[in-house]
């Protein structure tokens, strides 16, 4: 038993680790610059010139740990620069990307960007008592030029600059220097493409000192690290969320169990009664009948103090005064957590009677149950002590997909009914890409699937001894 | 748009008073049996604070209960003019060459901190140092460092001279009202950054030299640990108010301080009247929640009421009851912007035709229920320097098809969208905009758009899509159209960041002239010189159209009647600690 | 049950099924569906049937078909064309609902019910489901939302059974031991396969400038070509070396191990993490991803299904007389899986369809298009609750919901698999 379940244990490492692969390669897809999001003020381009820009920006994402590269490696075309994660502002590297695979010379694009960089330096270095119209139309048009992606266009926009230098002797004196350099580096970028490189494929090494081995080793120390939003560790966030999703689960779950086994046994027992059929049919109807939904009626009748109705509060939910005694608590709370405990329990408990019902009316048909009758015992000694036990099975199995369907649940309720639990954690922090409390909500979802299956599968070994020793169980 | 103070001490400058249909009624507590009583005020939060710490804080949830507990040199008052709040007096002001100007303050003798060491220089410095700390992750250090001097009276600690360079209209504000004063002897007790001159701190020669400096990096991770975030004892400031407790989630309650300091001086400092004895923020993220909590009288003051339930709130006798309703003009507005360099739409009098086919008038009266007013350009509508000569550009599909036909638009593949030929190829006018998805009055804007322009011959292609996602087209000037809500902290304007050529320049406006007018603006210090100034700029984009302004939405209010308070139109509209116990 | 051998399964089975109540049920259920479905534009449109302007006759309805696809043009008399309701006709015959699910009535903006004072000029113009906020006929939006519905649940479900019968299916037939293969070509495969997948990444952004020509004969040359070469070269190495060692790939454990990591997470919250990852966010899309995620659970399925197959006795037989794979697979083996497909992808459709209005209602995704979801998500976070925007789309999707599962249920007890 004991290396059955070693062995179980030593399966799911891999598997965790592999599903925090996946889940960190697709934070890395969301579309947004972080850095630009967590310091928005900071990086305020009124405030900062060109050079500051960059320094802070850099230095923003140190303090976030985004300066690092992703991963250990990546594989690109072999066109592209290494330390592209380096680059500051996502609208920049990627107004670079899209110049490069067009041309695929990224030395001759490196110079080329950093001459726009500097032109655009010089430009705002001058001081503010030169104004001329010149001036202006070159402000935007290096502002442009840092944008645009279209070699036609960048060819276009260059042109009209020297125009406007030629036009204008104190600009000429003062940018003539950065703007020749800018033109020289845009005609040798023109000159010498390298697409072939694009179709290079390379691999870089990273190193190890990167964003996931990072994350990684803060796991392995049991550090979930900080929340991007408010800097508070990622574990009280989710500690607090996760007590009250348990606190709903806790109650729905063995509710949803015990309704279901007690309609399911009755309706095979009574099979084809008329008890059966409606009782069935309201099943099949309810099994049907989308739960969020239910819960927008439910909600919206009950918790409306002009209907008279308001028995249900969905306000103070958190609200656990010092000063209010543990009766006025729980009299409150379960007058708050009822309607979101139905709405959990009814779903779960449709499939699990369906369930209950055909594996009953299959145990009752066979042989041992009729041996059973035969022999004389009382029909509910039959029902509950043969034919229940057997029938009882599928019900556990269910037990590892239903804590899933829990979760999905939780997610629409908690939203739904304002309960600061899980579901609601987990969209605020999607939201607001607050990565590492994402990271630490999966995590835990993964730990709690795999820990419910290997449940099942323990007691399933513990139930049915042929499972048990040789036999291993493919998931 | 934040330039100014950036919003630190908004809650507690009044800036504009609201006296409309203030009627005497409201100054008497109503005949009605209350449930809630005493002077302790529950406000709402619609979000947990991130951090309370002052300095650190990026959010108004952070930002209005530590305020409570923090004051700056100075704020502004009624008037909106900046006046002494923990110094004697205006400062001495002294002009120095290279542009610099400098300014002499002194603290008040009485101001003490809790442990009863008194309130110094040292500790403005301090503060100071910590915003500039690279490592600490300060949102206002850009805005102050302007700030190239502070030196303290070697014989009255409380006497200091900060010098800030360039002189322009906002020196004085960087100097006094963008940060309050924080406790050196508490927050830095082994005094990491007493060694560290403010002058390196201002050299960005020396900001990698810094960043590697021990010290530097001990206080940065002191000060930047949870703790020095949400641990009461690390909160402490010499305002009026302690913060008592941070639930996380749940509530943060702040208790005025018993025999505070500042109260033998409110007679003649009347900004340090502060009325509650207790205020309570209470965390309820969930509109319909907090509705809930408004109807059962859990609650004392809450914002960001939705027009509809507001108007089904002020039908209802037992809340009508209870509560007094508020609607202050907010200083944020929604607009269009419209991207000028796309050559279908560089032509002036496109972008007027597309003023005309939005309804304005139609979308608050039918999406906002009439909380809305009408703006004409950037500026809030309670400043005043907004520009009350422009008249909204009305609702006239006509008018459109008039000047879309004038700038040669006309359908001529009777297809229904007018066309044109541009650069030799006919071009229809099919223009994508962008607004924020699962944002309901913001798609309902888009559709009423879509559905008038259609008439005008305009094919609008709306394009739901996420708010960063927005903000990245937007800002890398690969748009058409969007929709774009602008929020300004305080009522005063900066064009600098938006409308330069040179700048954050997102639609493509300006030229020379704006150029110079937006440079001069800084460095005008007569106040009717410069209003014309901020007049004129108003005008040039207004007759250009680089974005379409919309309106400015109102605040919808709900506070509970035992209290007189007058709203304000800053976020969040209403200033707690203001908030006055009827007799 | 009366048998009809002469008639073949297929013709028994649905016998079976249209004897049973589920099963009568979930035929009535589709053709209403299906009807709805189809017919929506005709039944709910503001472009006119038939129109009479200034003594002209025109036909909107299906001259706007020709107008869309740049077919044809509006006459002059109708220009601007598309402000119809507010046109002056001599006469005119709108279609059941004048309005189209994504027109907007001015008058009647900010949800008004059925039963409310609507400004409308006549009764023919009356909102009978009433209005959303937006001023659009909730009418409209429902019949249309019926063919977003079929949509939402065929993009999810075709998704999900490319995937799951692809990856379900290799693995089921060939198990951990039938993927055999000489030494050279699984080296071959190994360097080519990913350069194929690494030119399918990297190649969208290269083509600026060329047009979808361009396009194709890159993907072609490039994601297409490697594979070709590698099969080819393959083919080569096996008439060169044809002693070369086997071995044995044991694509079973491979899928399966793949499984359990996909399982391991949560399927809602890949879902969620994955649609923060568009940046556009579309119905369409969002569905793909819903079909990407249940393909999970059809692939473990599929394989179940084959590996049944596997060992019946006419599959040894077809192995032993050398039929090829494609043949065994196609002819063979997917055939006895379709009837627990068949249940299972109509569940499917009923799980994906529900799917979407709770995403909807959580207002993840987005709404580009007006679904039964969206008409729900209007009410999301709001006190106030207009019962004409919960009630009807609530009604809809219960019976779509209905019939797909009574579906699923009617063929699964006709297939006889309870």
């Amino acid at each position: 038993m004991m290396r059955y379940f070693l062995k179980r244990i030593l399966i799911m490492a891999p598997t965790l680790l592999a599903a925090l692969v996946l889940i960190f390669g697709l934070s890395r897809l969301v579309p947004g610059d972080l850095v630009q999001e967590q310091f928005e003020e900071e990086l305020d381009e009124s405030r900062l010139g060109e050079e500051e820009l960059l320094i802070t920006y850099q230095r923003k994402a140190a303090r976030i740990g985004l300066d690092k590269p992703v991963f250990y490696l990546s594989i690109q075309p072999a066109a592209y620069p290494d330390t592209l994660y380096k680059i500051p502002f996502r609208s920049r590297r990627e107004m670079l990307i899209k110049l490069l695979r067009q041309n695929g010379n990224w030395p001759a694009l490196e110079s080329y960007f950093n001459n726009i960089g500097l032109l655009k330096r010089a430009l705002q270095a001058l001081p503010d008592s030169i104004q001329s119209a010149s001036r202006s139309s070159l402000g935007q048009l290096i502002g442009d030029l840092q944008y645009t992606t279209d070699f036609s266009v960048v060819r276009v926009l260059v042109k009209k600059s020297s125009g406007l230098l030629q036009k204008d002797a104190v600009l000429q004196k003062a940018l003539g220097g950065p703007h020749a350099q800018l033109k020289q580096s845009l005609n040798e970028l023109i000159a010498h493409p390298q697409k072939e490189k694009l179709f290079l494929p390379s691999v870089v090494w990273h190193g190890f000192d990167n964003q996931f081995q990072h994350t990684l080793l803060g796991y392995f120390k049991g550090d979930l690290g900080v929340s991007f939003q408010d800097g508070r560790p990622v574990s009280a966030k989710i500690g607090r969320a996760l007590g009250w999703t348990l606190l709903l689960s806790f109650f729905a779950l063995p509710i949803a169990y015990l309704i279901a086994i007690f309609l399911g046994v009755k309706m095979a027992v009574r099979k084809d009664s008329r008890f059966d059929k409606r009782a069935n049919a309201v099943l099949f109807g309810l099994y049907a009948l989308p739960s969020f939904w239910v819960l927008l009626v439910l909600l919206y009748v009950f918790s409306n103090p002009d209907w008279g109705m308001n028995f249900i509060s969905i306000t103070g939910m958190m609200d656990l005064d010092e000063n209010s005694t543990w009766s006025e608590w729980l009299s409150r709370s379960t007058r708050q957590l009822v309607l979101p405990i139905l709405c959990l329990i009814y779903p779960a408990m449709t499939v699990l009677a369906r369930q209950m019902r055909s594996s009953m009316i299959q145990a009752l048909n066979q042989d041992f149950v009729r041996t059973a009758r035969a022999k004389g015992l009382p029909e509910k000694a039959v029902i509950w002590k043969h034919a229940f036990p057997n029938a009882a099975f599928p019900l556990i199995t269910f037990l590892g997909s239903l804590l899933p369907d829990m979760v999905a649940g939780s997610i629409l309720v908690e939203n739904i009914f304002n309960i600061p639990g899980m579901g609601q954690l987990l969209i605020d922090s999607i939201g607001t890409q607050d990565w590492p409390v994402v990271f630490g909500i999966i995590l835990l979802g993964a730990l709690l699937s795999m820990v419910s299956l290997l449940l099942v599968d323990l007691a399933f070994a513990w139930l049915d001894p042929r499972v048990r020793f040789n036999q291993v169980v493919k998931a | 748009m934040r330039y100014l103070n950036i919003s630190q001490t908004l809650v507690f400058s009044l800036m504009l008073v609201f006296n409309a249909c203030q009627q005497d009624s409201k100054e008497k507590l109503p005949d009605v049996d209350f449930k809630r009583t005493g002077n302790s005020v529950i406000v709402r939060l619609e979000s947990d604070a991130d951090r309370l710490n002052t300095i650190l804080t990026t959010t108004q949830y952070g930002r209005i209960p530590s305020d409570l507990a923090h004051l700056n040199l100075m704020t502004y008052n009624d008037n909106y003019e900046l006046v002494p709040f923990l110094v004697k007096g205006q400062p001495v002001v002294k002009d120095l060459p290279n542009g610099a100007v400098s300014y002499t303050f002194e603290i008040f003798d009485e101001a003490v901190w809790d442990d009863g060491k008194p309130v110094t220089g040292k500790d403005y410095l301090f503060t100071l140092k910590t915003i500039l700390n690279p490592k600490v992750d300060a949102s206002i250090a850009p805005y102050v460092e302007e700030i190239k001097d502070v030196q303290i009276d070697a014989k009255k600690p409380k006497r200091f001279t900060v010098v800030l360079s360039p002189k322009t209209i906002y020196s004085l504000d960087f100097a006094t009202n963008s940060f309050s004063v924080l406790p050196e002897h508490i927050l830095d007790p082994k005094g990491l950054m007493k060694s560290i001159p403010l002058a390196d701190l201002i050299n960005p020669a020396k900001a990698e030299a810094l960043a590697k400096n021990p010290k530097i990096i001990q206080f940065a991770e002191l000060f930047n640990s949870p703790a020095y975030s949400n641990d009461p004892k690390y909160l402490v400031g010499c305002g009026p108010y302690r913060i008592e407790s941070w639930t996380s989630g749940q509530k943060i309650v702040t208790k005025k301080k018993k025999d505070w300091w500042g109260e033998p001086l409110v007679k003649k400092y009347p900004i340090l009247t502060y009325y509650p004895d207790e205020i309570i923020f209470k965390v309820i993220t969930d509109p319909a929640a907090a509705l809930a909590a408004l109807k059962n009288e859990e609650i004392d003051v809450t914002n960001r009421i939705t027009p509809e339930d507001f108007l089904a709130l002020k039908k209802n006798k037992r809340v009508a009851d209870v509560y007094e309703f508020y609607t202050p003009a907010t200083t944020s507005y929604f607009s269009m912007p419209i991207n000028m360099r796309n050559p279908k739409l560089s032509d002036k009098r496109v972008r007027r035709a597309l003023a005309h086919v939005v309804n304005v008038d139609e979308i608050i009266k039918e999406l906002y229920l009439g909380f809305g007013e009408r703006v004409t350009s950037p500026v809030p509508l309670a400043s005043p320097d907004y520009n009350k000569d422009l008249k909204p550009i009305a609702f006239d599909i006509d008018k459109a098809k008039q000047l879309l036909a004038e700038a040669g638009w006309n359908d001529s593949n009777k297809n229904g969208i007018v066309d044109k030929s541009i650069n030799g190829k006919n071009t229809e006018l099919s223009l994508s905009y962008l607004y924020t998805a699962g944002k309901e009055t913001s798609e309902q804007m888009a559709l009423l758009f879509q559905d008038n322009a259609k008439k005008a011959g305009i094919d609008i292609k709306i394009q739901p899509m996420e708010g960063r996602e927005i903000l990245a087209h937007w800002s890398a000037h690969d748009f058409e159209l969007l929709s774009a809500g602008r929020g300004n902290p305080t009522l005063s304007w900066n064009p600098e960041q938006n409308w330069r050529t040179d700048e954050d320049n997102r639609s493509g406006f300006g030229n020379a002239q704006t150029d110079a007018l937006i440079d001069q603006i800084p460095v005008t210090f007569d106040v009717n010189k410069r209003r014309e100034m901020y007049k004129r700029l108003q005008a040039t984009i207004y007759d250009e159209q680089p974005e379409i302004f919309l309106f400015a939405p109102k605040e919808c209010i709900a506070i509970h009647k035992r209290f007189s308070t007058t709203p304000v139109s800053t976020s969040p509209g209403y200033v707690p600690s203001e908030f006055r116990l009827k007799n | 049950m009366k048998k009809d051998v002469s008639r073949g399964y297929w013709y028994n089975v649905w016998q079976r099924f249209r004897a049973q109540r589920a099963g009568r049920l979930a035929i009535r259920g589709l053709q209403g569906f299906l009807l709805v479905a189809f017919l929506s534009p005709f039944l709910a449109n503001e472009r006119p049937v038939y129109a009479k302007v200034h003594g002209h006759t025109f036909f909107p309805l299906f001259q706007g078909i020709l107008v869309d696809a740049g077919l044809s043009s509006w006459d002059e008399r109708l220009i601007p064309a598309e402000d119809w309701l507010d046109k002056t006709y001599n006469n005119v015959l709108f279609t059941f609902i004048p309005y189209s699910p994504s027109s907007i009535d001015h008058k009647n903006l900010g949800a008004r019910g059925p039963f409310e004072r609507q400004r409308v000029k006549s009764w023919r113009y009356w909102h009978w489901l009433g209005t959303d906020k937006s001023g659009r006929d909730v009418a409209a939006g429902m019949l249309y939302g019926t063919l977003m519905a079929l949509w939402v649940g065929l993009i999810a479900v075709s998704v999900s059974l490319v995937l799951g019968l692809t990856f379900g299916g290799l693995a089921g037939y060939f198990g951990d031991s039938g993927f055999v293969l000489n030494r050279a070509t699984f080296l071959i495969y190994l360097f080519f396969l990913p350069l194929s997948l690494f030119y399918a990444a990297y190649l969208p952004g290269t083509n600026e400038g060329a047009g979808w020509f361009g396009l194709l004969i890159k993907f072609l040359s490039l994601v297409i070509g490697p594979l070709v070469l590698a099969y080819l070269l393959a083919g080569l190495c096996a008439r060169l070396f044809p002693r070369l060692k086997k071995i044995t790939l044991p694509l079973d454990t491979i899928l399966m191990r793949f499984l359990e990591i996909v399982d391991a997470i949560p399927s809602i919250i890949l879902v969620l993490a994955l649609i923060a990852t568009l940046k556009q966010p579309s119905v369409t899309y969002m569905m793909a991803i819903v079909g990407v995620i249940t393909s999970a659970s059809l692939a473990r399925f599929v394989r179940a299904e084959f590996l049944k197959v596997r060992k019946q006795t006419y599959m040894e037989a077809g192995r032993a007389l050398g039929f090829d794979h494609l043949r065994l697979i196609f002819r063979h083996a997917l055939p006895n899986a379709v009837g627990p497909l068949l249940v299972l992808l109509s569940f499917s459709m009923a799980a994906a369809i529900s799917t979407e209005s709770s995403l909807s209602l959580l207002g993840v995704g987005a709404a580009d298009k007006v679904t039964w979801g969206t008409i729900l998500g209007q009410l999301r976070g709001q006190h106030e609750i207009e019962w004409w925007l919960a009630v009807f789309p609530g009604i809809a999707i219960f019976f779509t919901v209905i019939t797909f599962k009574s579906l699923g249920e009617g063929l699964s007890e006709a297939l006889g698999e309870k």
